[in-house]
């Protein structure tokens, strides 16, 4: 299936775009999803140990199943206040 | 235990905020006023451009609520962010509980702040 990620801040700089798409097998995790970002888009390798993904507004931890329609976001290290 | 949540564009009215908080059975408000600063990191700085994802930031903010109401006996909550390019000076954050006490006040307030510069999806770029 098709997941498409929004992307923000430095990643979304670095890439040049606002989201990104990638194919992955039914029933990926984010783990899964994450090694296919890096895989498609290597210069997003850096950020994989600090940048989380989020799954409908909300932090997705490693081994939360990815659905069709989720709304996915790649998020980089947060600096609001 | 009410809260109000807002990213917004626009300058942050802070007298209207503490207004938000207001509640005849608490004796305790703490707002905090967070501004751009004219250094980071030993450089100078002449703004800040903050950018985010508004739908998390709501959503995210609105579970740091609900922790910190649930560790605190919290009244009245508020969070305001202001995104977009910020001159130094500007308050780019107000965030602030309204409680019995002052102990709870500022524990309430100081979770909110500390979560929020944690988890909630707002970045910043100095200029």
């Amino acid at each position: 299936m098709k997941a498409r990620i929004l992307l923000f801040s430095v990643i979304k700089d670095l890439l040049q775009r606002e989201a990104i798409e990638v194919e992955i097998p039914t029933g990926s995790t984010v783990e899964g999803l994450f090694a296919q970002i890096v895989h498609q888009y290597p210069a997003v390798t850096p950020w994989q140990q600090v940048a989380r993904i989020a799954i409908n507004a909300t932090y997705a931890p490693n081994q939360t199943v990815v659905h069709e329609g989720d709304e996915i976001a790649l998020i980089p290290p947060v600096a609001g206040g | 235990m009410t809260v109000t949540i807002q990213l917004v564009e626009h300058p942050i009215d802070v007298a209207a905020s503490y207004r938000m908080l207001e509640d005849v059975g608490s004796g305790a408000v703490v707002l905090f006023c967070g501004r751009v600063r004219d250094t980071n990191d030993g450089k100078a700085v002449t703004a800040i451009d903050y950018t985010a994802y508004p739908a998390m930031v709501t959503a995210e903010c609105a579970r740091i609520w609900d922790e910190a109401a649930t560790r605190y006996p919290l009244h009245r909550g508020i969070i305001v962010h202001r995104i977009g390019r910020l001159p130094v000076g500007t308050i780019s954050l107000v965030a602030g509980v309204a409680a019995p006490h002052r102990e709870e006040a500022f524990a309430g307030a100081r979770y909110l702040i500390e979560a929020l510069k944690e988890r909630v999806p707002i970045w910043k770029q100095e200029s």
